[in-house]
């Protein structure tokens, strides 16, 4: 290790990086701290009886990852899956454990700075997901971004009564 | 030589130097805490001894004990030579136990305990004078209890226990010379009388010191038994001892529980490593490696078990918690119940164990509130006045079954209904059969005490005890008889690690089925009975049976030729039809996570050898599926 590599984790909660990613025709950003690792989308396996929400299960090195299809989350039709998918693993925490959930989506595309200056609170109206999700609205390179907030889109609680509700008929 | 003394106190009493030790070198700790942890460590250490009559081991924790204890008084400053007496005192100890564990005990330096004894001064210590200290007594202990030591609280038996502690207690008996007879017998009296003879080196204040807090009603006499010389103590062994094999001493090794774990779950990935393996040479139809392979998994398998069993916990730690529980609440409701424990050494996971601590919980409070009579209550109804409360467990094929019975009133199933209705939970004027009516304890929000007692009634009901056992991949069945009694009976898988699967293919999806839950797989058109119905017939027995692929909604189309796996859980069987049957294959469970937890009949997934994720069918919800009422009045109306 070179004494230049950025030192990333010990800054986590300093850090402005965000990484940016395209679901459907828009690009959203996550703030980095939230992002665990980025592995290419190769097929999941069905769980039968459950929503399109939770798209399936992957083997992330031994470890059975639940992946969402985001697409489906924000009430929009399901990903397909391109060349360029991708699964970015989250951390979300649910009852004082933390777990590892895969966010499906078309393609990452690259990791910018976005100090809290470009930040700007949601918008109380005009989204065009629930607001609830958003954590800011960011300025870069003269568009918009919808910064997410990874722990209410993966809330491990609605995404489990989802698909409550959706067993117990 | 020292008599059966258990490899776990010299494990426990090495632990409890080593923290001694450690405490005395940490110059930044000197607070009160760690002065009491200190204090705690020679105390602790004093008390294990004891049980092992050890005086040599005793003397010498005393001696430290007391040193502290003046520290701790603020007599004594804990300054560099007293803490070099008493790391000197440590290295006594060390020496002595390390003796100890060798078969030969000895007394310790005494000049040491002398030196230990002026530092602690006159400190308020129950110590025996320094140079009594060394002898041994004997005394003639007698005790007559007085007649309200049980209504205060006390358990005579305790304070001889304790007196055990002191030293060797023998010739212990127990007489009751003025037991009244008929009316004048007040149970709640104590007649007891003890005599007993006590050789220990404490001094007779001390013994009698025991008592203090009983001393109000209890007589108690101690006498000094002169003896002719007491036995020499036999000389410390000459250095060619050491030379000798230290056959006996197991040594236990601790571990921290998440070392474990963490082998636990490489040894999984050897295992899914291993099925890898055995699937690319199987898919290229290599005989050779096929067959060297066969040998490398059956090692994996042996450290598979091996692991495993690494974790295994006899239940009797947890199951005796169950006296002091039973103890406490049957005096506070005024009961007599004796609890009878069977089964203590079944062997279960560790962390299946810890789980189960708060479930078994409520189950034997509800027992012994709800379930269990007063004494008045049980002589009217002609049974014996005390009440028994039966927890067992035992091994039975895969599972492990844990009984609670009690033999109680049992059930009381009007009351039961008319709650169930009166709580919306049944419809009015519904006619339940009796086990329909039995399952409505486990309901959520369903509470059977006519008033929440503050013994059952603490916001857990039975429905959260059911939800803990199928967490755990567990069921919960439920018996009672009027007036006999009342048994819960859990079944818990013994592991929560690995098993040992039988992979089914539907479609493209993979299914694992416990291989201990299977009774035997066959074609399915060879015995399928009715297929409207639902009904297989296998030697003239009628089976039930659930097509995996209707049941999960599975896509694809159903082949010419179908399997059915017979399973059995807690004796019932029910046929699962599947596409094909893909042989035995080591199963490692991988959790599914919270987003997975309303999943019906599925109990956790897997990676296959092809590193695909496959699921874990879940016998025991499948086979009640296969027997639920729906599926009976479907078979009626057809």
């Amino acid at each position: 290790m070179t004494p230049t590599t950025p030192v990333e984790d010990e800054n986590a909660e300093v850090t402005t990086q965000h990484l940016l990613f395209v679901l459907g025709a828009e690009t959203f950003a996550v703030h980095i701290a939230q992002v665990r690792e980025i592995i290419e989308y190769a097929g999941v396996t069905t769980v039968p009886m459950m929503p399109p929400v939770l798209k399936g299960v992957i083997n992330l090195r031994g470890r059975v990852v639940p992946v969402v299809d985001l697409s489906v989350r924000f009430g929009r039709e399901p990903t397909t899956a391109g060349r360029r998918a991708s699964v970015v693993i989250a951390e979300v925490s649910a009852d004082d454990t933390k777990h590892l959930v895969g966010v499906m989506v078309n393609a990452v595309s690259e990791v910018v700075e976005l100090p809290p200056s470009v930040i700007e609170p949601p918008p109380s109206f005009g989204a065009s997901i629930r607001d609830a999700f958003i954590s800011g609205i960011a300025r870069h390179k003269d568009k918009f971004l919808v910064v997410l907030d990874v722990a209410k889109v993966l809330s491990v609680e609605e995404l489990s009564s989802l698909d409550g509700q959706r067993t117990s008929h | 030589m020292t008599p059966n003394i258990p490899p776990i106190f010299f494990d426990e009493a090495r632990d409890l130097l080593a923290v001694f030790q450690r405490g005395l070198l940490d110059r930044g700790a000197r607070d009160a805490e760690a002065i009491n942890a200190l204090f705690r460590s020679a105390h602790t250490l004093k008390g294990a001894a004891g049980l092992f009559s050890l005086e040599g081991v005793v003397q010498f924790a005393h001696a430290a004990e007391a040193v502290l204890e003046s520290v701790r008084a603020g007599t004594v400053a804990l300054d560099d030579a007293t803490v070099k007496a008493l790391l000197e005192a440590h290295d006594e100890l060390e020496r002595l136990i390390d003796e100890v564990a060798q078969g030969h005990e000895r007394q310790g330096d005494q000049k040491l305990v002398q030196v230990l004894l002026a530092r602690a001064g006159g400190a308020a210590v129950p110590a025996a004078p320094v140079e009594k200290a060394a002898a041994k007594h004997r005394y003639s202990v007698s005790v007559r209890f007085g007649a309200p030591v049980m209504r205060e609280g006390f358990d005579p038996i305790s304070f001889i226990s304790f007196l055990a502690t002191l030293g060797e207690l023998t010739d212990c008996e127990a007489t009751f010379p003025e037991l009244p007879d008929g009316d004048a017998f007040d149970p709640t009296s104590c007649y007891l009388r003890v005599e007993a003879t006590l050789v220990t080196p404490v001094s007779a204040e001390t013994v009698q010191s025991t008592f203090e807090f009983i001393l109000d009603s209890t007589q108690v006499v101690v006498t000094e038994v002169v003896e002719a010389a007491p036995p020499p103590p036999p000389p410390p062994q000459p250095s060619a001892e050491s030379a000798t094999p230290r056959a006996a001493e197991t040594r236990l090794v601790k571990v921290p529980a998440d070392r474990l774990d963490e082998l636990i779950d490489l040894v999984g990935e050897l295992v899914i490593a291993a099925a890898a393996n055995q699937a690319v040479a199987s898919r290229n139809k290599d005989t050779a490696t096929s067959e060297s392979l066969a040998t490398l998994n059956q090692l994996v398998g042996s450290i598979r078990d091996t692991a495993l069993g690494l974790r295994m916990v006899p239940v009797g730690e947890t199951f005796s918690r169950f006296h002091r529980v039973v103890r406490d609440l049957s005096k506070q409701l005024g009961k007599s119940i004796q609890l009878e424990l069977q089964g203590a050494d079944t062997e279960l996971d560790k962390s299946l164990v810890d789980r189960l601590v708060d479930p078994l919980t409520h189950i034997v409070r509800n027992s012994l509130d709800h379930g269990l009579e007063t004494e008045a209550e049980r002589t009217a109804a002609g049974k014996p006045p005390t009440g028994t409360l039966r927890i067992s467990a035992m091994h039975e094929g895969g599972s492990v079954v844990i009984d609670v019975s009690d033999d109680g009133r049992g059930l009381n199933r009007p009351r039961i209904l008319a709650k169930a209705i009166e709580k919306g939970l049944v419809p009015t004027g519904a006619k339940l059969a009796t086990e329909d009516i039995d399952e409505l304890i486990f309901l959520p929000g369903f509470s059977s005490a006519e008033q929440v007692s503050e013994i059952s009634g603490r916001g857990v009901g039975m429905d959260v005890v059911k939800r803990t056992i199928e967490g755990l991949r567990g069921t919960v069945e439920l018996s009672s008889e009027d007036g006999k009694g009342t048994r819960l009976r859990l079944r818990l898988p013994l592991t929560l690690a690995i098993i040992d699967g039988f992979g089914v293919s539907v479609g493209t999806g993979r299914w694992i089925v416990p291989l201990k839950s299977i009774h035997e797989c066959l074609d399915f058109s060879s015995v399928v009975e009715s297929e409207p119905h639902h009904r297989l017939s296998i030697r003239g027995q009628v089976v039930p049976f659930v097509r995996l692929r209707e049941l999960f909604t599975l896509p694809g189309e159903r082949p010419a030729k179908e399997s059915v796996v017979v399973v059995e859980h807690a004796d019932k069987r029910v046929g699962l039809v599947v596409d094909a049957l893909h042989g035995a294959v080591q199963t490692v469970i991988k959790p599914m996570g919270p987003l997975f937890q309303h999943m019906e009949g599925v109990g956790g997934a897997t990676i296959l050898g092809t590193g695909d994720v496959g699921f874990i069918l879940d016998v025991g919800q499948l086979v009640k599926k296969g027997a639920t009422p729906r599926a009976r009045a479907k078979e009626a109306a057809c």
